[in-house]
């Protein structure tokens, strides 16, 4: 059930990312009322420090990867190239790269260098291992529209499943809320890097995702407790609530303006809802059927923002410059995924959109790169010219655009965050192995040295020794 | 279908053929129902130059043709509801021939599965079918293929709710099954105790209880697969483990396992085949696998027997001339 539960995107279908892209990351609340708690008579929750990030770069020397070749993600394939980054920042790339003295030199013949991968629908640390109903807390199945929960206050940093993405070159995750509801909550943008708490995983300055969901999964799960029965039921559970935080959202912005009276009650639901009408927060949408996709669409119309995410409606979705997560290969577990294909991804790129795969999966996730190539080898054995560049673009810059992160991750360019990948081979080889893990210039995995694998305490008296009998 | 197909004879030439009884063979041809080693001028002639020829894939046990929509309850046959040792259960009448999920399947290279069903303690009784064919008897290659149990933590919950509970409680029924079988004629007049399930399931398990049908336990916990391998040396059972997903944990205790049936002391040699399926390394041994015809490309280059070279021998069987089973593959 469980499984049912949170699995989203299908084949058919994916992710609309919606919400208005901003070329800055958004305001922190906090920052954004700065103004209106020194006019108030007293400060208020709404105005102080809402969880913030305390991620810090861990101090590094600098690496130089050399003879390597190099997949930069922005159309480049460079063979015997080299590429440094120091103090957490790609420096150069090229075919000669000049070292600094106090560089770690890395001997990359054979090996391939990508940017680390991101998956923008994820669910580690909200479900996380061993699977009982102790970590069982991505869904707060308890009404339609929970806009008020954040992923974040769900996520356990000591997931072991945490480790095992990292070794498979993730090196940043959208952690989502499940599809149970209307409206899920918010997620948590993640560096994937072993920590304490989730704030110190927080990616500084990423704005907030909220899930939402479409279909089978509401009706299934609030049909025999007071609805929504019906598809149509969906549809009128998030307008009412859309209209209610145009009306909050009303409220908020006149009182800011004029702190006329006391302020509007602060409603948690409302306030989040509200941010997604700001254009603050983009919107992660669990979506199979095409048709649904463009109810969505008219939503978003509808409550003024808009929408980025089939391959039936790809060029509806490449002319609102939607994106679409979809998965390889995933299909037919229930009827409204029974329509996927395994071309999907291809051919959004092919009608100028602009996919991604995603996991939506903690073992999917340790092989992204797998299910990048699976997808582009079906489009390839059907006719539609996918590049490699393409392919990788699936899993780095194109979730990094969909989180609002492009600048910042997902291409090996100077000036972007190290967060780097070498493999052992051709990473859409099935043979291929990341080697070494970087995440913003840290050596976060190293498939050679025990001493750069995390483990989380989860693990401690369970593991088997390597080489042991048990 | 299947009956257009038999007509025809089918010569697939110049690949490289991978027949897993024996080495690999360079530009080869599979004869398909022929006679003899000339391909006939009547034959399609399918050209693999290039390319790879390998039997059909085997799933070694899932529910498709059980299942189709997983989470769509009209469309999934797997499993029997209320009956906690479900072992007069044969799944094969709920094969769906039609269902979307067997085509492609197919065209992935998958040729035979076993549709196992699932649910209960005793789960019921799989059958091996073919990916082809318009009716259920046109699919089915045999059932029924084996006995599933449940043998893990969804199973203790229909025997208790504790794993030496479901140990406990199949040791019963399958003493209760060999006690039935004995007394049959006291059972008829009610002259015997109160059994620990239904006739028809008693009498479903005595096939297994005498090892002529595997018991096909499911377990994935190191302790699981131990209650498995001890409940199948007790009763002298054929056990094939699946799962296993922590086999690789007691590989050595199920291949000693294997060994010792190998060496006849319990029975034929032929159990645990499916961990060998999910857990290559350990266990070891070797699948059976019958091809329909070796060609005359291969009978040159490995010097057969021209009278062992026919429809229905492996290139072993062609190489030794013995035996000469015509058949499909069959696990």
């Amino acid at each position: 059930m469980r499984t049912l539960l949170y699995l989203t995107l299908g084949l058919s279908a994916g992710c609309a990312a919606a919400g208005v892209r901003q070329a800055t990351p958004a305001p922190a609340p906090a920052a954004a009322s700065a103004a209106a708690s020194q006019a108030a008579a007293e400060s208020m929750s709404v105005d102080r420090a809402q969880y913030p990030s305390t991620y810090r770069r861990h101090p590094n020397p600098p690496v130089l990867i050399r003879n390597a070749t190099i997949m930069t993600a922005t159309g480049q394939e460079i063979r015997n190239g080299s590429i440094l980054f120091k103090d957490g920042r790609i420096v150069a790339v090229g075919e000669k790269v000049d070292a600094p003295a106090d560089a770690a030199v890395v001997d990359g013949a054979g090996k391939y260098v990508t940017p680390g991968l991101i998956d923008d629908h994820s669910h580690l640390g909200v479900y996380a291992a061993p699977g009982t109903e102790a970590e069982s807390d991505g869904n707060e199945a308890t009404n339609p529209v929970t806009a008020e929960v954040w992923a974040e206050h769900s996520f356990w940093p000591q997931d072991p499943q945490i480790p095992l993405a990292i070794a498979g070159g993730i090196t940043t995750i959208q952690a989502l809320p499940g599809s149970a509801n209307l409206i899920g909550g918010r997620s948590a943008i993640l560096k994937l890097v072993p920590a304490r708490t989730v704030q110190e995983m927080k990616f500084p300055g990423a704005r907030y995702g909220l899930k939402m969901a479409c279909g089978e999964n509401p009706k299934r799960v609030y049909g025999r407790r007071g609805g929504p029965a019906t598809r149509m039921g969906n549809m009128a559970g998030y307008r009412s609530a859309f209209t209610q935080a145009e009306t909050y959202r009303r409220r908020w912005d006149t009182w800011r303006k004029d702190h006329k009276g006391d302020p509007p009650e602060r409603n948690l639901r409302l306030e989040t809802l509200a941010e997604v009408l700001r254009g603050n927060m983009y919107v992660q949408n669990h979506c199979y059927r095409a048709d649904e996709m463009a109810q969505m669409i008219d939503l978003a119309h509808e409550f003024g923002f808009k929408i980025r995410s089939s391959y039936k409606i790809a060029d509806l979705l490449a002319k609102e410059g939607t994106s679409v997560s979809v998965w390889a290969d995933w299909w037919g577990f229930k009827e409204e995924a029974m329509d996927g294909i395994q071309q999907n991804a291809a051919l959004n790129q092919h009608a100028g959109g602009r996919p991604l795969i995603h996991s939506d999966s903690p073992s999917g996730i340790q092989r992204l790169n797998q299910e990048a190539a699976k997808a582009m080898y079906a489009g390839v054995r059907a006719g539609i010219p996918i590049t490699r560049d393409q392919a990788l673009r699936w899993i780095t810059v194109n979730p990094a655009w969909t989180l609002g992160l492009d600048s910042i991750v997902g291409t090996l360019e100077p000036g972007k965050m190290a967060d780097v990948v070498v493999w052992s081979g051709d990473p859409f080889s099935i043979y291929s192995k990341a080697v070494q893990v970087y995440n913003d210039g840290w050596l976060v995995y190293d498939r050679a040295d025990a001493a750069h694998q995390p483990r989380t305490d989860f693990e401690l008296g369970r593991a088997p020794a390597p080489g042991s009998d048990r | 279908m299947i009956a257009v197909l038999l007509a025809q004879t089918i010569a697939i030439t110049g690949g490289t053929v991978y027949p897993v009884s024996g080495p690999k063979i360079a530009n080869a041809t599979v004869l398909i129902h022929g006679t003899g080693v000339a391909i006939p001028s009547d034959a399609t002639r399918i050209d693999a130059a290039g390319k790879w020829v390998t039997p059909g894939l085997i799933d070694g046990g899932g529910q498709l043709g059980l299942v189709e929509i997983g989470a769509v309850a009209g469309t999934r046959e797997a499993s029997l509801q209320g009956d906690t040792i479900a072992a007069a259960f044969n799944v094969t009448e709920g094969i769906n021939p039609a269902s979307a999920v067997i085509a492609v399947t197919r065209i992935e290279g998958v040729t035979t599965v076993l549709a196992t069903p699932t649910g209960n303690l005793v789960s019921g009784q799989a059958a091996l079918i073919d990916l082809d064919g318009a009716t259920i008897e046109q699919m089915v290659v045999k059932s029924p293929a084996g006995m599933v149990l449940d043998d893990s933590e969804s199973g203790k919950d229909y025997a208790g709710g504790s794993r030496a509970g479901l140990a406990d409680r199949l040791r019963r029924v399958f003493r209760d099954a060999l006690e039935y079988e004995r007394r049959k004629v006291d059972f008829s007049r009610a002259q015997i105790q109160p059994l620990s399930a239904p006739a028809r399931d008693l009498e479903a398990l005595l096939p297994v209880l005498h090892a002529q049908e595997p018991l096909i336990a499911y377990a994935n916990r190191r302790s699981d697969i131990a209650t498995a391998l001890r409940l199948a040396r007790e009763f002298k059972l054929k056990l094939v483990l699946a799962g296993a997903q922590e086999g690789w944990e007691v590989a050595r205790n199920i291949a000693e396992r294997r060994a010792a049936r190998a060496r006849g002391r319990e029975g034929r040699a032929h159990g645990d085949r499916h961990a060998q399926l999910a857990q290559p390394a350990p266990a070891g041994g070797k699948r059976r696998v019958v091809w329909d015809g070796v060609g005359p490309g291969a009978a040159r280059r490995h010097a057969l027997p021209r009278g062992n070279v026919r429809r229905g021998r492996s290139l072993r069987l062609a190489r030794t001339g013995q035996g000469g089973e015509r058949g499909r593959v069959v696990g």
